[in-house]
């Protein structure tokens, strides 16, 4: 196992605005569960909240966890959405679910492309590349918003790595971690 | 898909193509998606149908002709027992046949694994290819799936192709792909320059510099040491 630490999972990771396919329920659920509160305090926070007040059905801790499942699965479907529309070839076997991460094959470009949830810039499709000189400081900055958001650290020796395999590092520790 | 969902689906993603090259990926494996599973699944409903149909015609006909006529429940045992030994086998080992499934697809040869019991690996050297053809029929539609099939030089006469790439949402890309990478091999082969992919070649290009490069980069340094 890779000498990183962090978390592959997408629950950790604070969303900066709803999505379109997140209801606002549901986004609640996951930015109060990465504020790290349990199912029982997430319930009592909705149930004291006026947005949910005059609803007939009182939160629960069992339907946070159910909001969540729902949550991780709209979020897979969505990357998959994303994937088909890019013309990715997404059945690529071991992928593990609930990381916000999708591997798909570009057969057009021939390399493989990260579907990845980043809680700032949303939905990012990395297509795997040597870096060049104009785009290597995008690159480092996305790889570093990787990095801060599921406190993944590096040690120094893969630190020097290129950044394609930097990348390919992180990737394979989420992998690796995540289901 | 319509213009308008993909513009609005792409809208949702910030895409990071770079500006460096592509590296070559060191294998290209496919798997056949689920809905090849699905495909199976109704093709054998679809027989079972055809089957069971013509058992209980034939029992009805030999009820209302024959002169000794077979028990009442004669029909719905045959139709029974053919139906038990179609299906259970079927809804069982196709699960396990479809997921034993793998296509690899290298710079030279394209290799495919099948079978459930026996196992069986099949090699396509490029240079044995005669013909890339796609196919999709109507159940292949039906689940959005295609097939790629792989024709060569010797296959002693019979028709259809030597391999099938089965169950395949991208197959028009997977053949395009193959397709380049068999121009490429002509082209390195005979030394006649054949138009390819514009973007194709320009990959092709860049990952043979960036190999120099590191041929280059490896003897400096072991010229340092």
């Amino acid at each position: 196992m890779l000498p990183l630490h962090g978390s592959a999972s997408i629950e950790l990771i604070q969303l900066h605005q709803k999505p379109d396919f997140l209801t606002d329920y549901e986004f609640d659920v996951l930015r109060l569960t990465n504020e790290g509160m349990s199912p029982q305090k997430i319930a009592n926070q909705l149930n004291s909240d006026r947005k949910y007040m005059n609803q007939k059905k009182q939160k629960t801790p069992e339907s946070v966890r159910k909001t969540r499942v729902v949550v991780r699965k709209k979020i897979e479907r969505e990357l998959r959405k994303i994937a088909n529309t890019l013309r990715l070839d997404t059945n690529l076997r071991n992928i593990p679910r609930g990381t916000g991460l999708l591997i798909g094959y570009d057969w057009v470009h021939d390399t493989y492309v990260y579907l990845i949830l980043t809680g700032e810039k949303g939905i990012l499709a990395w297509y795997e590349h040597e870096c060049s000189d104009k785009c290597r400081t995008e690159c480092h900055a996305t790889l570093d918003l990787i990095r801060q958001e599921r406190k993944i650290n590096l040690t120094p020796e893969q630190e020097k790595e290129s950044l394609l395999e930097q990348f390919r590092l992180i990737i394979s520790w989420i992998i690796g971690e995540g289901s | 898909m319509k213009v308008a969902n993909i513009m609005n689906e792409t809208a949702k993603v910030k895409i990071i193509k770079g500006e460096g090259t592509f590296p070559t990926p060191e294998v290209r494996k496919i798997y056949p998606t689920r809905a090849l599973l699905w495909k199976y699944y109704l093709t054998v409903f679809l027989i079972w149908v055809a089957v069971g149909t013509g058992i209980i015609l034939l029992g009805w006909f030999l009820l209302s002709v024959a002169d000794d006529p077979p028990p009442a429940n004669f029909v719905a045992v045959v139709f029974w027992g053919a139906s038990i030994i179609i299906l259970i086998p079927a809804i069982l080992l196709l699960p396990f046949y479809v997921s034993a499934m793998e296509f690899i697809v290298h710079g030279d040869e394209v290799i495919v694994k099948k079978g459930l019991f026996n196992k069986t690996v099949k090699y396509c050297p490029y240079r044995t290819v005669t013909n890339i053809s796609t196919r999709a029929g109507i159940l292949d539609r039906l689940f959005g799936i295609g097939c790629v099939n792989v024709q060569t030089a010797g296959k002693g006469g019979t028709t259809g192709p030597e391999e099938k790439l089965e169950g395949l949402p991208l197959y028009h890309e997977i053949r395009d792909y193959i397709l380049r990478q068999l121009r490429v091999y002509y082209a390195a082969v005979s030394g006649v320059k054949i138009p390819i992919h514009k973007e194709a070649n320009l990959l092709t290009v860049q990952r043979e510099m960036i190999n120099e490069l590191r041929e280059i980069k490896q003897l400096l340094k072991q010229k340092k040491v």
